[in-house]
């Protein structure tokens, strides 16, 4: 946590001092930051990974796939949001929202369709 | 019979474990989800949760409710040929008037009873079962007080089952019990004062060949009562396994702050003791009256 911590403060410190004078450099860096600390993020993530998909494989369910791809969505639609703000793109960053929430729709469709298939059964 | 008993357990276990399984993970991941995200992508991550877990729960509910409807027919399916030997073995023994109350009146009541249970009873829980989901998935007082009347009415249902089951056993136990007596000590009365010589020797025979259909009588109906419990047993497992499942969930739901899986989970736990309670007075109504012919030409 160290580790994150001192990185982050040290991209903040590089961006803020290119901003002026290099803001193309100031983004980039920024952006260089945020990937970083994904993936260190996902490296500790490896283990909790590993047991998930342990527990998948003896009680997998469409559902279960559903929500991860929703989930999965979501953190990169918020991601590319937040890099279009950053670079002063709030237009995009609305786009990417836009599309993020369309397709986590597309992803729930078939549980939503599974519910009222039920229903339909149930009724008949 | 370690095996069989084995076997059952296993056949009642297995969905069950398997949907508690699929219900942690599912929550533990909704949970998860809802922390990793913010704004209103949490809103939209946690209604997917909520979804998920709501058609996983409607699906394995499903499966129970189905399951206890062909329960109910493979039983009486098995009473069809159960009923007819039974009742001419006790009428062997000298119980006419009880193996008519068995093969006529109980065996109309079991068959409307199934009747009863898969044509009213579990289309209304299932409709409960809809209700109670969609009152949670989208919201609205009136489909949860919708979901909550359905329950009210099953449950009403169950006690009008009860209590019609509860007067044709008596009616069984009034007709059976004391006539078929009187009547086989009538007979030896007659039979040992008609026939001076060997009026004795015969009512001592009639005495001896009843007791011999006694004991077969009685084989039969531990026979046939443990096939019954064979049928019911696991299903009975099966739906005290799920409603513990539920509340286990909910107890993780709403630790976790999904209080709307929560609320699912109490719905239909509650659901899942009411399709135990349908099949558990099905259960009873065979097992007693078969019981009942038992013991009451006993002590003739």
């Amino acid at each position: 946590m160290a580790k994150i911590a001192v990185l982050c403060f040290m991209a903040g410190a590089l961006s803020l001092t290119l901003k002026k004078d290099q803001p193309t450099f100031a983004f980039l860096v920024s952006t260089a930051g945020a990937l970083i600390l994904l993936l260190s993020a996902a490296e500790q993530l490896r283990p909790v990974l590993a047991f998930l998909n342990t527990l998948k494989n003896y009680a997998s369910s469409q559902s279960f796939d559903c929500l991860l791809r929703v989930l999965g969505i979501a953190l990169c639609a918020q991601l590319a949001s937040d890099f279009c703000k950053d670079a002063g793109m709030a237009a995009a960053a609305g786009a990417a929202e836009l599309c993020g929430r369309l397709l986590a729709l597309l992803e729930a469709l078939p549980l939503l369709q599974g519910l009222v298939d039920s229903f339909l059964s149930f009724l008949s | 019979m370690l095996d069989t008993l084995g076997e059952w357990a296993l056949q009642g276990v297995k969905d069950p474990l398997r949907f508690a399984a699929q219900a942690v993970l599912t929550l533990s991941i909704g949970c998860a989800a809802g922390l990793a995200v913010s704004g209103g992508w949490r809103i939209c991550v946690e209604a997917t949760a909520v979804l998920a877990f709501g058609t996983l729960s409607l699906s394995a509910m499903m499966d129970l409710t189905r399951l206890v409807g062909e329960t109910a027919s493979e039983c009486q399916t098995y009473l069809a040929a159960f009923v007819p030997v039974y009742s001419g073995i006790a009428l062997l023994g000298g119980q006419t008037t009880g193996a008519a109350a068995y093969s006529g009146l109980f065996y109309a009541m079991s068959g409307l009873m199934c009747t009863v249970i898969q044509s009213v009873l579990l289309p209304v829980l299932q409709i409960y079962f809809c209700l109670s989901a969609s009152a949670v998935l989208w919201g609205g007082q009136g489909l949860g007080r919708a979901a909550a009347l359905f329950g009210d009415c099953l449950k009403w249902g169950l006690r009008c089952c009860g209590t019609v089951f509860t007067v044709v056993l008596g009616l069984q136990s009034a007709l059976a019990g004391v006539s078929d007596s009187a009547a086989l000590r009538m007979g030896k009365s007659v039979l040992s004062g008609f026939a001076p010589v060997v009026g004795d020797a015969a009512a001592a025979a009639l005495s001896a060949s009843a007791a011999s259909f006694h004991l077969l009588k009685g084989t039969l109906a531990a026979a046939g009562v443990a096939a019954l419990a064979a049928c019911f047993a696991p299903v009975l497992i099966r739906c005290a396994l799920y409603g513990l499942a539920f509340r286990l969930a909910g107890i993780l739901a709403e630790g976790c702050g999904q209080s709307r899986s929560g609320q699912i989970c109490a719905l239909y736990a509650d659901g899942a003791q009411l399709c135990g309670s349908v099949l558990v007075l099905y259960a009873f109504m065979v097992v007693l009256s078969t019981a009942l012919l038992l013991i009451s030409g006993n002590g003739g």
